[in-house]
């Protein structure tokens, strides 16, 4: 399983991405993480509340299984669909993610 | 409750509505509790809802000077743009200016403690005090230059709200207050969002371009959105350590990103430089044109990409002409925001020939400054009415 944040907007503008690979992992991790994604939703259309409000980020959290699965879902800072504000925070804030700044 | 309801009653007045609940809350604010007025506000029928709000509203404005009404006014969908209707503050005595401290809440959090008013000492907390003299900075700017009271025009209270979240690498403005993280999550130094009063300037300005302009954030009209505050960002810098434009840097936020990312936020001169991944572009040859949809990497069709084109006009604009650029070609940037002739969905060409045309006025057609800034258009490649000379 592999878990992607893309952060983008705020007030330097940057698209930064994380991506952490489970396979990467320690056994403790990848069950936080597994707890993290089996209880996040994605829904096909979040709320975007703060869409077009300056400097605030977007959000764009991806999954996918090892059978090749992807769930999808973009939000905007503040209208995170439930379970997603802790699985970026894990993702983007700690040691395990292989991190890159960059549109592409 | 809706804006169109709120203006309604703005303009009848609490006085007209009928009902004795509504006549109770009407007769005089202090007689009613704001706890009570909430529950009629979310509960009550439609008049006694009006009245309610209206009375909550107007109590905290006379009451707080509007300080404590951003939470309940996003409780209803509102921004301080809808509370027009309300008198101006005194512009002899300028703005409250007043940090929180929210603790590393996120936005249900906010505004957090009351730290520091505008007549209070420093605090010691370096994010609160640094939070607290930028936006004192750049309300004194914006006075003593263009003669504008706060953000609004109409002394808007100065409300900060510092440690923000968890090593959150961001500052912004919600609509109504300024919120600053403490950086250290990868992107910035921390400590360093309050530390540069370039941010805190640029983000107080997304404030007046909402209380002016009303540039609308996405596509051209947002990358102009983005420069604006970028240049009196720039300019609020510039004036308080007396910068001449013709050495300046022109770097936005420089020496607060972590440093294996780079040297600033942004270069208004040489667009794409400031940091390992910046995509501005110098001119139109390189426009990036993204589609306004949901995915973040598209910035809203290049809010903060674009931007790099006007910006880099007003800074060769500014260098062209040297001195104090708060006081060359600042003055015509500004006219351009506030002066009602922006319109709130304007692409670079309308803001280029308009700002030709302010500058004209102001200066006198074919002057040096004029020439000056069509030229800074002309070398960011933006199409410009023909010279009549």
């Amino acid at each position: 399983m592999k878990v992607t944040v893309v952060r983008a907007g705020g007030v330097a503008g940057m698209v930064l991405t994380v991506e952490v690979d489970a396979g990467e992992l320690d056994a403790e991790a990848t069950a936080q993480l597994t707890g993290l994604v089996d209880a996040c939703e994605f829904p096909e259309t979040p709320p975007a509340a703060t869409k077009g409000r300056a400097d605030t980020f977007d959000y764009e959290l991806a999954v996918e299984r090892d059978d090749g699965a992807v769930r999808r879902t973009r939000f905007g800072q503040g209208a995170a669909p439930p379970g997603a504000d802790a699985l970026v925070a894990w993702v983007l804030d700690g040691p395990h993610g292989h991190r890159h700044v960059g549109r592409w | 409750m809706s804006q169109k309801s709120i203006a309604r009653v703005g303009r009848r007045g609490v006085s007209d509505v009928s009902g004795t609940l509504t006549a109770v809350i009407s007769c005089r604010c202090e007689i009613a509790p704001p706890s009570l007025l909430l529950r009629v506000a979310e509960r009550g029928g439609r008049e006694a809802r009006d009245a309610a709000l209206r009375t909550l509203l107007t109590s905290a404005a006379l009451r707080s000077r509007r300080t404590a009404l951003g939470a309940t006014l996003r409780r209803f969908g509102l921004s301080p743009a809808d509370l027009e209707f309300l008198p101006a503050q005194a512009p002899a005595t300028g703005p409250e200016n007043t940090v929180y401290d929210v603790a590393g809440g996120g936005e249900e959090a906010l505004p957090g403690r009351r730290v520091r008013g505008t007549d209070d000492p420093p605090t010691g907390d370096a994010a609160v005090d640094q939070a607290f003299d930028g936006a004192a900075t750049t309300a004194t700017f914006y006075r003593e230059v263009f003669g504008r009271d706060s953000v609004d025009g109409r002394g808007l209270d100065l409300v900060s709200s510092v440690h923000f979240g968890r090593r959150y690498d961001n500052a912004f403005w919600t609509g109504d207050q300024m919120v600053y993280g403490d950086g250290g999550g990868g992107v910035f130094v921390p400590g360093g969002l309050t530390r540069s009063l370039a941010v805190i300037a640029h983000e107080l300005t997304h404030g007046v371009t909402q209380f002016s302009a009303g540039l609308a954030y996405r596509g051209q009209s947002g990358a102009l959105n983005e420069s604006f505050s970028d240049v009196f960002g720039v300019l609020v810098e510039h004036r308080a350590g007396d910068v001449d434009a013709a050495s300046a840097s022109w770097l936005v936020g420089e020496g607060i990103l972590e440093p294996s990312l780079g040297g600033a936020l942004r270069n208004m001169i040489a667009p794409g430089t400031a940091y390992s991944g910046d995509d501005q572009p110098a001119d139109m040859d390189a426009y990036a044109d993204l589609p306004v949809d949901d995915d973040p990497r598209n910035d809203n069709g290049g809010v903060h990409i674009n931007s790099g084109i006007p910006n880099r006009a007003f800074a060769e604009a500014a260098r062209t002409l040297g001195g104090r650029a708060w006081e060359t070609v600042g003055p015509v940037w500004y006219e351009v925001l506030t002066g009602g002739r922006l319109a709130p969905t304007a692409d670079f060409a309308a803001c280029a020939a308009l700002t030709v045309r302010v500058a004209g006025e102001r200066y006198g057609e074919g002057s040096a400054q004029q020439d000056a800034v069509r030229g800074g258009w002309e070398a960011v490649k933006v199409r410009l009415p023909a010279d009549p000379r």
